[in-house]
C-alpha cells in the first residue's frame, strides 16, 4: 500500500498546541539565526563590493596620522594616476553626539566623477529626479553646479534625509570634536543634493562637503589649523595595474616625511573588518548555540510525537502497511514542522529588516537579509527536521506490531 | 496537603529525555548570555575600579578620549607649570605629565595588522601610575633617546616588540629596552619619550595632561574653572570618570547584544519548556484525577508542576554554566571603539554572573511551567479520572 502522506498534516493538526509551540520556538530561533548570519555576511560584502580601480594612499603609521597636503600634487604626477581626491574625517555631530553619522571633507571638483559608479544623485536644488521632467543627468549637473557655487554646500545620503527629516536647502549646524572652531560656534553646511548608494559598501548615511571650506575654516576660525589629509583617494587610469601604481606611490614617499601605505579600496575596507577582530567568530559561535537550541526543541517534540504514535504505528502495520510507513510519516512530519517554523523565521527576519537596519544605525548601515542567508537558514531548518525526525522514525519502523498495539502512549 | 517535592523530581527522571532536551534549550540560552556578559566583564575590569580620585586627566573640551583630544605644546606647558591644584614631589617638581597618544598599526605575530596605542610619556608619567605599573624585564627608557618600553601582551603578540628588538615608528628605529605590566588597559601599550615620539611621527600636539592633585582639591571646581578658560580651555576629569568613559561603546554593544539574545532565545526556550510540561500534564491526566480525588488541593497540584518546571530550569542553568565555565580566563582581544585600539582581556565569569545565569534559567523554567501547571490544576476530577 502507498504511504498515506495526508496523515502528516493531520498529525500536526491533531496536536496543534504542541505543533504551534514548536513552530513558534523554531520561528524565533531561525529569525535570530538569520539576524546573526546577516551581520557577518554584510561585513564581508563590504569588502567584496569595493572598487578595484581605486587605491587609498594613507599613512603607513596609523589611521590617525595625516598625510601632508603637498602629497596631492606629487601623487597626481605618478604615471597611471587618473584622479586624486582628498578625504578628511570630520568627526562632527548634529544635535547630540549620539546622532552619529560619518562626514567627510572631499575634493568636490573630482569627487563626483570618481564615485559615479558608487552613488547616484537623486535630488538637487530644483527637486528630485522625475519632478517637473528633471532627468537624472540634469539633477546631477545641478547638484555639481550648486556644489561649486556654494562654499558650505554638502550632499547627504538618503538615510540622513530619512532619519533627520532634512530637506534640500536646509542649513545644518554641526559641532566637530576633531576640528572645533576656536570660539566654540557650530560649523554650518547647506544641503544641496541627496545621493542614493549604488553599492552595498557605500553608506547611505554619510555627508560629503567641500575640502576648501574645511581647510579655510580650520585655518581662519579653527582651534587649530588644518595640518594634513586623512586619506587620498586615487583612481587608476585605464591600462595600468592598480598594484603597480600603488607601489609607485609608496616608493615616492619611502623616505618620508610620512611613509604611505596604498591599499586598494577592498584591502582598506578589509582592514576595518579585521579590526573587529574576533567579532565574526563570536557571532558565528552564538549562531551555532542558537541552532543547537532549536535542534533540541524539535527533537523533543518529535520524541513526544513518537511516543504517542506507537499504537497508531501498530494499527497501520496490522492493516497491512509496510514496515517503513510510520517511520516515513514521522520523518515527513518532522521536516514539515521544521520547514514551516524555519520559513516563518526567515519571513520574520526579512520583514523586520528595515527596523533592524535603523536600530543598528551607523554601526552596520548596510544590514540586510540577503537571499543566500535566507537559503542557508532554510537549509539549516531542513537539516534539523531530518536529524530530529530520524531517531523516532527508526524506532517506530522497528516496532513489532504486538508491542506497538500494547503501548498506550 | 502539599505534594512532596520528590513527586516533581521523580516525574523529571521518568520523562528524562524530554526533560533533558528542554533543559538543554534553556542551557543554550543561559550559556550565550553568560558568554557575552563574561566578555563584557573582562573588558570592564580593565578600566573599572582602577581609577584614582586624586588623579586628574585634562582633555580638550568636547573630547571623551585621548584620540579626540589635542593640546598645543604651549597650552600643555601652561597646564603643567601653572595649575595650582597639581601636587609637587619632594624636589618641588609638579607631579604632572603631558602625554601623546596614537593608535598605530602594528603587525601581529599571528599575522594581520591591528591598532596598538603608542604613548609618548614624560618622566612623571611612570611615577603617576603608582603600583599598578611594574617593570618585569629590562629597564625603563632613557628620556631623550629613541627607546621604548612595551606592555607584556604587546611584547608577546606583536612583531618587533620583544626585549632587544628594534621597532620602527614611521622612519625612526626605536629600541625595546623594557617590558612592563599594568593592571589596566595601559598594559597593552608602547611607551616612549613624548618628545621623541612627536619628532618620529611628525606630529606637534600632545593629547592629554595627567596629574596628581593636592589633597583636598575639589575636581568639580577645577573643571568649572578651566571649562571656559581663555588661555587653555580644558575638560578636567578624575581618573575614575575618565576610565569609565572609555568603555561606553563596546560595553553598551555587548550588554545590548546579551539582552537581545537572551530575550529572543529565552522566548524559544520558554515555548520549548511549555511543550514539555504540557506533555507531562497530558500524560498524567489520569493520575491528576486520582490526586484530586484523594484530596490534594488544586494549589498543591499547580505547585507540583511548577516545581517540576523550575527544576528543569535549574538543571538548564547548571548545564549552561558548565558550558561556559571552561571559557573563564581564556584570553581574547577586541577593538575598544572609544580608543580605537585593540585591547586584550580574558572572559571573566564572576560568582554574580553565575547567580544571574541561574536566576534567568530558573525564571525561564517557571514562566514555561505556569500555563501547563494551571491547566493541570484546573482539571475536573471526574473527567481526569476518565482519561486513559
Amino acid at each position: 500500500m502507498r504511504t498515506p502522506w495526508r496523515l502528516v498534516p493531520r498529525h500536526l493538526r491533531a496536536h496543534w498546541v504542541r505543533t504551534g509551540l514548536t513552530a513558534a520556538a523554531m520561528m524565533v530561533a531561525v529569525f535570530l539565526l538569520c539576524f546573526l548570519m546577516s551581520i557577518v555576511t554584510v561585513l564581508e560584502k563590504a569588502v567584496s563590493e569595493s572598487s578595484a580601480n581605486r587605491v587609498v594612499p594613507q599613512s603607513a603609521v596609523s589611521l590617525f596620522v595625516e598625510l601632508p597636503l603637498d602629497y596631492h600634487g606629487k601623487i597626481a604626477a605618478v604615471p597611471g594616476v587618473e584622479n586624486v581626491a582628498k578625504f578628511q574625517w570630520f568627526g562632527g555631530y548634529y544635535r547630540t553626539p549620539e546622532d552619529f553619522f560619518a562626514q567627510f571633507a572631499v575634493s568636490h571638483e573630482v569627487f563626483f566623477d570618481m564615485y559615479e559608479r558608487d552613488m547616484r544623485l537623486v535630488e538637487g536644488p530644483n527637486g528630485p529626479v522625475g519632478a517637473s521632467g528633471l532627468s537624472a543627468d540634469e539633477v546631477s549637473a545641478q547638484v555639481i553646479q550648486a556644489m561649486s557655487d556654494n562654499r558650505r554646500a554638502a550632499i547627504v545620503g538618503q538615510g540622513l534625509i530619512r532619519d533627520f527629516e532634512w530637506k534640500v536647502g536646509d542649513l545644518i549646524p554641526m559641532q566637530s570634536v576633531f576640528v572645533p572652531k576656536a570660539d566654540g560656534s557650530a560649523w554650518e553646511f547647506e544641503v544641496v543634493g541627496v545621493y542614493e548608494p549604488l553599492k552595498a559598501n557605500f553608506d547611505d548615511r554619510t555627508m560629503f562637503f567641500r575640502w576648501d571650506y574645511y581647510e579655510e575654516t580650520c585655518n581662519n576660525a579653527g582651534d587649530m589649523p588644518a595640518t594634513g589629509v586623512g586619506t587620498y583617494s586615487v583612481t587608476i587610469e585605464e591600462g595600468y595595474e592598480s598594484g603597480e601604481v600603488a607601489a609607485r606611490i609608496d616608493a615616492l614617499f619611502a623616505n618620508g616625511p610620512q611613509r604611505t601605505w596604498t591599499p586598494t579600496e577592498a584591502v582598506f575596507q578589509a582592514t576595518f573588518v579585521a579590526m573587529l577582530g574576533n567579532v565574526p567568530l563570536f557571532v558565528s559561535t552564538i549562531g551555532g548555540a542558537v541552532a543547537f537550541a532549536i535542534f533540541f526543541s524539535v527533537v523533543n517534540t518529535m520524541l513526544m510525537a513518537a511516543r504517542q504514535r506507537s499504537s497508531e504505528a501498530g494499527i497501520l502495520k496490522a492493516l497491512g502497511f509496510r514496515n517503513g510507513v510510520m517511520g516515513r510519516l514521522m520523518l515527513a512530519e518532522s521536516i514539515l514542522l521544521s520547514l514551516v517554523g524555519g520559513g516563518l523565521g526567515v519571513s520574520l527576519a526579512i520583514a523586520t529588516q528595515e527596523p533592524f537596519r535603523q536600530m543598528l544605525g551607523a554601526m552596520l548601515p548596510q544590514y540586510a537579509v540577503l537571499n543566500e542567508t535566507a537559503m542557508i537558514a532554510l537549509g539549516v531548518s531542513l537539516l534539523i527536521g531530518v536529524i530530529a525526525g530520524i531517531g523516532p522514525a527508526v524506532t517506530l519502523s522497528r516496532l513489532k506490531v504486538t508491542d506497538a498495539l500494547r503501548s498506550e502512549g | 496537603m502539599a505534594l512532596p517535592i520528590n513527586y516533581s523530581v521523580r516525574n523529571i527522571s521518568v520523562r528524562w529525555a524530554s526533560s533533558l532536551f528542554t533543559a538543554l534549550g534553556i542551557a543554550m540560552t543561559v550559556a550565550v548570555f553568560a558568554g557575552v556578559i563574561s566578555l563584557q566583564e573582562g573588558f570592564e575590569q580593565l578600566y573599572r575600579e582602577r581609577g584614582r580620585p586624586d588623579v586628574a586627566i585634562y582633555l580638550r573640551p568636547g573630547a571623551n578620549s585621548e584620540g579626540e583630544s589635542a593640546f598645543s605644546r604651549e597650552r600643555a606647558n601652561i597646564l603643567l607649570k601653572e595649575r595650582p591644584e597639581i601636587a609637587v614631589d619632594a624636589q618641588g617638581h609638579p607631579l604632572a605629565a603631558a602625554e601623546t597618544f596614537l593608535a598605530a598599526y602594528m603587525e601581529q605575530v599571528i599575522g594581520g595588522n591591528t591598532n596598538v596605542p603608542l604613548r609618548g610619556i614624560q618622566p612623571a608619567s611612570i611615577a603617576l601610575q603608582g603600583d599598578a605599573l611594574q617593570l618585569v624585564e629590562g629597564r625603563w627608557l632613557e628620556f631623550g633617546t629613541d627607546e621604548v618600553v612595551v606592555g607584556q601582551p604587546v611584547s608577546e603578540r606583536m612583531v618587533d616588540c620583544a626585549l632587544g628588538d628594534t621597532l620602527v615608528l614611521n622612519m625612526t628605529p626605536f629600541k625595546v629596552v623594557g617590558v612592563f605590566t599594568h593592571a589596566g588597559a595601559e598594559g597593552g601599550e608602547v611607551w616612549g619619550d613624548a618628545e621623541r615620539m612627536l619628532e618620529a611621527l611628525d606630529r606637534s600636539y600632545f593629547q592629554r595632561v595627567i596629574a596628581r592633585l593636592k589633597p583636598g582639591t575639589d575636581i568639580e571646581t577645577v573643571a568649572a574653572e578651566l571649562e571656559d578658560d581663555a588661555r587653555v580651555p580644558a575638560k578636567v576629569l578624575s581618573e575614575v570618570e575618565y576610565l569609565a568613559a572609555q568603555t561606553t561603546y563596546l560595553s553598551g554593544v555587548l550588554e545590548g547584544l546579551a539582552m537581545i539574545l537572551t530575550v529572543i532565545m529565552g522566548v524559544a526556550a520558554v515555548l520549548g519548556s511549555m511543550n514539555t510540561m504540557l506533555a507531562s500534564v497530558g500524560a498524567r491526566t489520569h493520575e491528576i484525577g486520582v490526586l484530586l480525588a484523594v484530596g490534594y488541593s488544586r494549589f498543591s497540584i499547580f505547585m507540583a508542576f511548577l516545581i517540576e518546571s523550575a527544576f528543569i530550569g535549574a538543571l538548564g542553568g547548571a548545564l549552561g554554566v558548565l558550558i561556559v565555565l571552561p571559557f573563564d580566563g581564556l584570553q581574547t582581544g577586541l577593538m575598544n571603539w572609544n580608543t580605537f585600539t585593540d585591547v586584550s582581556f580574558a572572559f571573566t565569569i564572576t560568582p554574580k554572573l553565575i547567580m544571574t545565569s541561574f536566576v534567568i534559567a530558573f525564571v525561564l523554567g517557571i514562566v514555561g511551567g505556569t500555563l501547563p501547571a494551571a491547566r493541570a490544576a484546573a482539571l475536573k476530577p471526574v473527567e481526569a479520572f476518565r482519561a486513559a
